[in-house]
């Protein structure tokens, strides 16, 4: 197991240059002058313009600022950002946990959600209630989250005032509370501040649906097709003939064995969901990587648009292996050499 | 399944206790939809940060405040002492002699001293920055001298007839602590402080609050200012990048101001009882450019005709709901040297077409009028625009163009027509030099590529001139040949709506663009 993993580790290290690389020219294609947008397109002189090029190490030939950035980032130094002016690692630690916290919540929805729908769904197969799932699935696998997200901002919070405005984090003149996690509803318990705490969840409540609602889908639909493979096998009929109760064979056995492979596509989703979430944050005012990202992309910050890729694509790379490990521990009969 | 659903149960009762904060009426909340670049003032002069360095810092003047006849005040483009109590200039105009006022904190404690202003002075030229690049023009770090307690002397090396205009300008002329800037990393030529400008410390009624970065920036009361305490204890700039969650937001009471909404949203507010709407207007016009390099825009009887074919009157109520007066010549209204008289553009369609066919184009011609997408004023100018043209023979395609290749295409002149307006501080040298002098072709300011030899000399002489009337001569000269020229097609004069809450009193609004927070209070 641990060669295995640290040829994977090896291999991240391998990723990180090679994505770093790709991004570099590709954001360096983008049509546009990141000193003259951070200007705000106003008149400059060219010399002073000229001054700001040469102060971001722009007036190099590629290649040298290329090799300078990499460097940089071999030693975990991701550049600063050139429209904020902050170290763009500084800015990714502090947004990370933003993006982790909703996309756990969303996911935890889903799973909360979805799988008593999934084992619904099979125990009553073909059934209305399994045909009405499955629509409910196509139709929010099919739903733009960004759509959905407008919609429950609109008429469930302005209208209806299911939900709190979408301000992000924390409602308007509740304090942020001090910085340990970086998750606001475990960081206002540590603190004791139980508005804070409320604020925090009643905030997430509307984005977290909006992440859930697509992965709900595939949770009831993976689990019901895991269900309904192991309700097909011998031991589950053994089990009912030998007089245990459907809860003990469903619960107790089936959905252990079926639960699997939704855990593991779940947790690949979390990878997916990490950088995904940009139209979410976008919407709701998220303050997360995603958010960071579009705002670095509008501005052409070079660096700040390789850093959040840089961030995103190893913590995917890393999801992955955390994953096919966990997969190891639970099934006996996988073996990685 | 039960089970299941309890955890579901038990966050749902929380959230039903959710208090909403209703406004402490001390605390106020702006909605931006940008983040500042920094708070040093002689680096950042994006909007988002003149804010807030408008509030840190003090300048050594300060615009004036007029009332109007309806109780309103408002900004001027006139000055008056600010932490200069008074000055003296020399009968050639080139010695500035600032008497500094007594007793100014810091927000650290620090007492103002005539060595501060002078550093400051010189640091914003010694770091070149935009800041930088008109008053490099007037003097140099070595002209400007502390000359007895709470005395600076500068010695201009021009006449500089709008060396004060500058200086009352936040990013030119904020007053840093000199001891503070030298213990964070002092002053190297053409290079970013970055402490400095992520760590404010001037003289202004606020300070530097909580922050955090894509989310909130605090600007906290100082109650100990030389101006005066302020009204509010606390600003909150909330960064929300949609504008339609602020406007819910701001209905929802969690939000007091919004900045430049789009017009759907504008519409609301205008009929809204609980809002205001603030028009602020610029010193700026909304412009339909046509790079003069680029045929057919380079005969100016195909620029005539344009101009001839446009309805000002309708492309402002359309795209600004009322709130912009048209255009009336080259140079915004509140632009000090301003006239109308030598405008002669109301709309006349069969004058377009005679020019056109002058021109050699009897059947009109095809062409695009660009805009940035998002940006709904410079659409629907666009829009309209395109509609008034057609009718003279000039059919346009409108094109959205995402915002940094339209900066890189209006910058290089390489798009046929495009709608974008510029503000300007009021200083009449400045605005004429960067729009309509062939030393700033492009990325300097003259997008319309127009270059004329008399504008270039008339424009030098202008930087020259003391004498008022002179002044007005020369500035009336080159308006008269712009407007045969034609180096664009001038729309109007470019507003930027605030919408507040009714709440909020005693905001006044500056041609300058500047927010000054300390006289604001919610009722």
């Amino acid at each position: 197991m641990i060669p295995y993993v640290l040829r994977r580790l090896v291999a991240v290290a391998v990723l990180v240059v090679g994505i770093s690389l790709v991004t570099f020219a590709l954001v360096r294609m983008v049509p546009g002058d990141p000193v003259a947008l951070y200007y705000g397109g106003m008149p400059v002189s060219a010399d002073i313009e000229q001054s700001l090029r040469r102060q971001w190490g722009l007036d190099q030939p590629l290649p040298v600022q290329y090799l300078r950035y990499l460097g940089g980032v071999l030693r975990g130094n991701l550049g600063v950002s050139l429209a904020t002016g902050r170290p763009i690692m500084d800015d990714l630690v502090r947004r990370f946990p933003a993006t982790v916290e909703l996309t756990l919540a969303g996911v935890l929805l889903a799973l909360v959600v979805g799988l008593p729908l999934g084992v619904l769904a099979a125990l009553h197969r073909n059934g209305p209630v399994d045909h009405l799932l499955r629509i409910v699935s196509l139709v929010s696998l099919g739903m733009p989250n960004f759509w959905l997200g407008l919609v429950l901002i609109f008429v469930f919070g302005y209208h209806l005032g299911w939900f709190p405005p979408a301000e992000g984090r924390l409602a308007a003149g509740i304090p942020i509370p001090e910085r340990v996690t970086g998750f606001y509803t475990i960081d206002s318990l540590l603190a004791g501040d139980l508005g804070a705490f409320r604020s925090a969840l009643a905030q997430m409540m509307a984005p977290a649906i909006t992440v859930a609602m697509g992965l709900v889908a595939v949770v009831i639909r993976m689990l019901r097709a895991g269900m309904l493979e192991e309700l097909g096998k011998d031991y589950v009929r053994t089990g009912r003939s030998k007089g245990l109760s459907p809860r003990a064979v469903y619960y107790k056995h089936a959905l252990r064995n079926a639960i699997i492979p939704t855990i593991t596509v779940v947790s690949i989703q979390i990878g997916y969901l990490l950088g995904g979430n940009v139209l979410v944050e976008a919407v709701f005012a998220w303050p997360g990587v995603g958010l960071y990202y579009i705002n670095a992309i509008n501005a052409l910050d070079y660096n700040a648009v390789i850093g959040a890729t840089l961030l995103i694509a190893v913590v995917f790379a890393l999801i992955n292996l955390f994953v096919d490990v966990l997969n190891a521990f639970i099934d006996p009969r996988i073996h990685y050499a | 399944m039960t089970q299941l659903l309890r955890p579901l149960a038990i966050v749902a009762a929380l959230l039903w206790g959710v208090a909403l904060t209703q406004g402490d009426p001390k605390v106020f909340n702006f909605g931006v939809y940008f983040e500042p670049s920094g708070v040093d003032p002689h680096i950042s002069t994006d909007a988002a940060a003149t804010w807030m360095a408008n509030n840190l810092y003090d300048t050594l003047v300060r615009y004036e405040t007029t009332t109007l006849p309806d109780g309103t005040v408002v900004g001027t483009t006139n000055f008056k002492p600010w932490l200069a109590e008074s000055w003296t200039v020399s009968d050639d105009g080139r010695t500035f002699v600032f008497r500094i006022r007594d007793g100014v904190p810091f927000h650290n404690g620090d007492i103002l001293t005539a060595d501060d202003v002078a550093f400051s002075l010189q640091r914003v030229l010694t770091l070149n920055f935009a800041p930088a690049q008109l008053l490099r023009n007037c003097t140099n770090p070595d002209h400007i001298a502390v000359s007895g307690p709470l005395e600076v002397t500068v010695e201009l090396m021009t006449a500089c007839p709008f060396f004060l205009n500058l200086l009352v300008q936040t990013p030119t002329g904020s007053i840093l602590n000199k001891a503070f800037v030298e213990a964070n990393g002092g002053v190297e030529a053409e290079t970013i402080n970055e402490f400095l400008r992520n760590n404010p410390m001037g003289t202004g009624p606020f300070t530097w609050g909580e922050r955090e970065p894509g989310v909130l920036y605090q600007l906290v009361a100082f109650p100990d200012a030389w101006s005066g305490a302020p009204k509010l204890d606390r600003i909150d700039f909330r960064f929300i990048s949609d504008l339609a969650s602020q406007y819910v937001l701001m209905q929802q009471g969690a939000l007091d101001a919004i900045y430049n909404p789009p017009i759907d949203i504008l519409e609301q507010a205008l009929v809204n009882p609980a809002l205001k709407v603030l028009d602020q207007q610029t010193i700026g016009l909304q412009t339909l450019y046509m790079p003069n390099k680029n045929p057919p825009f380079d005969d100016p009887r195909v620029r005539q005709a344009v101009q001839y074919a446009l309805d000002q009157e309708e492309i402002a109520d359309a795209a600004t709901l009322g709130l912009a007066s048209p255009a009336r010549g080259a140079f915004p209204s509140l632009l000090p040297g301003f006239t109308d008289a030598y405008w002669v553009y109301d709309r006349d369609v069969e004058k377009a077409k005679q020019l056109l066919a002058e021109a050699g184009f009897p059947n009109g011609f095809d062409t695009t009028i660009s805009y940035n997408s998002g940006n709904a004023q410079r659409e629907i100018s666009a829009v309209v625009a395109q509609a008034q043209l057609a009718e003279a023979g000039i059919r346009a395609e409108v094109q959205a163009v995402a915002w940094p290749t339209f900066v890189e295409g209006f910058r290089e002149g390489t798009m046929p027509m495009f709608v974008v307006s510029g503000l300007a501080a009021p200083v009449p040298d400045q605005f004429i030099a960067q729009y309509f002098t062939t030393g700033s072709l492009g990325p300097g300011g003259n997008y319309a590529y127009f270059s004329n030899a008399e504008v270039d000399a008339l424009a030098e002489r202008l930087a020259e001139t003391v004498d008022g009337d002179e002044r007005a001569a020369i500035m009336d000269r080159i308006q008269a040949i712009l407007m045969d020229e034609m180096p664009s097609a001038f729309l109007y004069n470019a507003v930027l709506p605030y919408v507040v809450r009714a709440v909020v009193q005693d905001w006044i609004i500056y041609p300058s663009g500047d927010w000054f927070f300390a006289t604001v209070y919610k009722d």
